[in-house]
């Protein structure tokens, strides 16, 4: 007898152990609790390189100007600015009143600070080469502070003051937390640090003496969840509010439950091949100009990454505001006969099985793509393998480990490659000057074209809307008649909240999480 | 015995330095830049140049290696490439977390491995011992992350009654509790199934021996015969692969902790290789390459509490 009400009790304890403390999974008054797709690592702007801490750290710091949900360049540190009638002077008159999270006050010397820090070839910061642009600081007083540029640059603000390197950090946290300063960020944002616990949690506590308006929320708290399912199984049971991803089936799921909001933009992420115009058989215009046309992009993208991201036919996103309208450039429709008559032109004859030859030689090539860095890389590049021999070609993928990936693609080690460019806003001189200007750092494969090189010159210096759209219209028609790239897709920025969310605006420029609050 | 102790120690010195220089060969011999990692795809070769110099990425590999292990005798194992913080604390960090999950899921796989190789053992060529045998085939064939995920959908999506990830404290609170059950068990599975096979074929054995039939004879309760006598000499083997399966929980919980977010060290490694961060990948081997010596000294310590026969000299 006793050992029967042993065995009860023992199930009533384990009854309880696992199913009586659901309710402490709710989430409690005003905490937002965010999935991430890893861990935070360092928080020194000059060092943050990783999606995964940038957004955490964009929430701590703020920048001296700063994206607006709907794309454009608006105040933060700094009120307003001003260039110099020769364009090279950047004046800016900074907020008076701010704080740092420490109680040290934000000013001119701060900033001078700062950005003599990235320049500082001893801190060893991946942005010191960008920030080189600047050839003297001064400081107008204790609120306003001038830049001198090396030569006037249009796109000055997304190429310097827009990247993570871009986000003050108080001077007092670094010259008294030492070692410490990388992981205990002190700005002046509308989250304050509270407690990160390694692979754990990073917890964020509203800052009430934020110099904008007051954030909706007390407390944000951001989960590193390392699994995409795992992801979207804590958001339904209720342990995250809002994830950053999810697979093609789980947002389809998803989109039609009236518990979550499903969210999905086209953001400032192209995707491409690049094909080698060094190496054989794409050192031959026309054999690029063939894989162009022998391609169905849009029936690849739509079956393979439908939902994830649009078919495009340039390499400019296609939110940039510069970017050129349909039928004004140069563009390959999908043609197998003109793929065709392109090949034979060129020399290639069909061969044995179908695939073409020239002399001994054999129409092939290789394809590199990484495994998951973009969205269905490695099945877009089995597919355009397959496609291609419809006209003859004979190709096949080589998928690698990213890193490994990525050294032989810097060093121009391929036929072709799925690559892919990210950049924080849709200025087209962060895409189109990397990738195809001659010394471009996306150039791997020693692309040049001095008329083009000279339009991307004028395009960063014209400072007129009307004449810089006129020049990158012609830049993308040259780069699509070199037919260098196979544009691919313009991939979307996803995010999954549950419906209790109220105020996120999903906008491909940036995450604004001040306006978010639980219903 | 401590003499035994001592020397096996000295012995683990040759293995550590051994297990270090492996990882930062393989590493070296792969492809792909460290600083043009940290630098980020977008930066210029120069500062890529400066960060290399910096890192002292330029140094010939000898130089590389011999500074790591001043750093280790130091007891810091170098400093992370991509942190920049001390490759003892990131790991100090998550370390403790493995060592949880990994004892926490062995546990669980001695109590059901244990259990089940005992009635498979008892009861041999009966439905019992089918269905012990099948599980065990189960358990051992079925892939961590789609049993995780599987426990996830059942205990936490349907059910609710556990949180689907994370580590929500110390395994003696309620919570870090409910937090430990889904990665344990899933992880705890295979090895589960290793020991009630084991187990089963071990106790088969020792149950023809003529002490056994002797002690039965004697008229002992059956419960006494397998409890006291046969199942003490059975687990012999079974101790040598509970400390083996230690081991490998502790370095290989590299699936589990990625379904679950459990924030271990198999994180921790997978973002360090793919990262090529020499240090922590090469300080990681070599705190997990001691741990395993240590669990492989423990075992043949505990060999000699099971058998009182064995003594070390």
């Amino acid at each position: 007898m006793a050992r029967r009400h042993c065995a009860v009790a023992l199930g009533l304890a384990v009854i309880l152990l696992l199913g009586g403390n659901v309710a402490t999974s709710a989430p409690a008054g005003q905490e937002i609790v965010i999935g991430n797709e890893a861990d935070v690592t360092v928080f020194d702007p000059l060092r943050i390189q990783e999606a995964p801490t940038s957004f955490v750290a964009d929430m701590i710091y703020d920048p001296l100007v700063r994206r607006t949900l709907d794309g454009k360049i608006g105040p933060a540190l700094a009120e307003r600015w001003k260039t110099s009638p020769d364009r090279r002077t950047w004046t800016f008159s900074l907020r008076k009143g701010v704080k740092f999270h420490d109680g040290s006050d934000f000013d001119a010397s701060v900033v001078e600070w700062h950005l003599k820090r990235v320049l500082d070839p001893k801190e060893g910061s991946g942005f010191r080469r960008q920030f080189m642009v600047i050839e003297k600081i001064t400081i107008v007083d204790s609120h306003t502070i001038a830049l001198t540029l090396t030569e006037p640059n249009v796109a000055f603000l997304e190429f310097v003051l827009l990247t993570n390197a871009g986000y003050i950090p108080s001077r007092r946290a670094y010259e008294t937390l030492g070692a410490e300063f990388p992981f205990k960020p002190i700005g002046t944002g509308p989250y304050r640090w509270s407690q990160w616990i390694q692979g754990q949690r990073v917890v964020l506590e509203r800052n009430p003496n934020y110099w904008g308006a007051a954030p909706k929320t007390d407390r944000i708290v951001i989960r590193p969840v390392l699994d995409v399912n795992t992801g979207v199984i804590e958001l339904e049971t209720g342990g995250l509010h809002f994830i950053l991803r999810a697979s093609r089936e789980d947002l389809d799921r998803l989109s039609k439950d009236s518990r979550f909001k499903v969210h999905r933009v086209p953001t400032y992420r192209i995707r491409f091949i690049s094909l080698n115009p060094m190496r054989p058989p794409f050192d031959d215009i026309k054999v690029r100009q063939a894989i162009n046309h022998a391609l169905n992009v849009p029936q690849i993208v739509n079956a393979l990454a439908g939902g994830m991201a649009i078919p495009v036919d340039t390499t400019l996103p296609v939110e940039s505001k510069l970017h050129p309208k349909q039928g004004s450039y140069a563009v390959y429709a999908h043609n197998v006969e003109r793929a065709r008559s392109l090949l034979t032109e060129a020399g290639w004859r069909p061969g044995a099985g179908g695939i073409r030859q020239k002399g001994d030689r054999t129409l092939q090539f290789v394809l590199h793509s990484p495994n998951g860095r973009y969205f269905a890389d490695k099945e877009i590049s089995e597919v355009i393998c397959n496609r291609v021999r419809a006209v003859g070609m004979e190709c096949r993928v080589k998928v690698m480990e990213w890193a490994a990936f990525l050294a032989e693609v810097r060093a121009g080690k391929f036929d072709a490659a799925f690559l892919g460019w990210n950049q924080s806003s849709g200025e087209p001189s962060l895409f189109l000057d990397p990738m195809a200007a001659t010394g471009g750092r996306a150039n791997y494969t020693s692309l040049t074209d001095p008329a083009l090189d000279q339009i991307l010159r004028e395009g960063l210096i014209a400072f007129s809307e009307g004449r810089r759209m006129l020049l990158y219209n012609r830049a993308v028609d040259i780069i699509n008649k070199h037919a260098w790239y196979v544009p691919i897709s313009n991939e979307f920025k996803v995010a999954v909240t549950t419906s209790r969310l109220e105020g996120y605006v999903h906008s491909p420029a940036r995450n604004d999480f001040t306006t978010m609050y639980l219903k | 015995m401590w003499r035994y102790v001592a020397r096996k120690l000295l012995a683990a010195i040759p293995v550590l330095l051994g297990a270090a220089l492996l990882a930062f060969m393989i590493l070296h011999l792969s492809p792909g830049d460290p600083a043009r990692l940290i630098a980020g795809e977008n930066a210029f070769e120069e500062d890529v140049e400066n960060i290399r110099r910096k890192l002292g990425l330029d140094q010939p590999f000898a130089v590389q290696y011999l500074r790591f292990v001043a750093s280790s005798a130091k007891g810091e194992f170098g400093r992370s490439i991509r942190t920049g913080r001390l490759v003892r604390d990131d790991v100090g960090a998550r370390f403790p977390n493995t060592i949880e999950l990994a004892v926490a899921s062995l546990i669980l796989a001695v109590i059901l491995g244990v259990a089940a190789g005992i009635v498979a053992a008892v009861r041999p060529n009966t439905a019992y011992d089918y269905g012990a045998t099948f599980a065990a085939l189960a358990g051992i064939s079925t892939p961590t992350f789609w049993l995780g995920l599987l426990l996830m959908l059942l205990f936490s999506y349907h059910l609710g009654w556990l949180p689907a990830s994370g580590r929500a404290g110390p395994p003696w609170t309620i919570d870090g509790l409910r937090s430990i059950l889904m990665p344990a068990i899933a992880l705890g599975t295979p090895s589960a199934a290793i020991i009630a096979r084991l187990t089963r074929s071990s106790l088969l054995d020792v149950l023809r021996q003529d002490y056994v039939r002797t002690a039965r004879a004697k008229g002992l309760i059956e419960r006494i015969v397998i409890g006291h006598h046969a199942l003490r000499n059975a687990l012999i083997p079974v101790v040598t692969v509970v400390g083996l399966r230690l081991g490998a929980l502790l370095g290989g919980a590299v699936i589990t902790e990625q379904v679950f977010s459990w924030p271990g060290i198999g994180t921790l490694i997978v973002t360090a290789i793919s990262s090529r961060d020499y240090p922590m990948v090469q300080g990681t081997m070599m705190i997990v390459a001691l741990v395993f010596v240590l669990v492989n000294l423990g075992v043949d310590l505990l060999y000699a509490l099971v058998d009182p026969r064995i003594k070390y000299e």
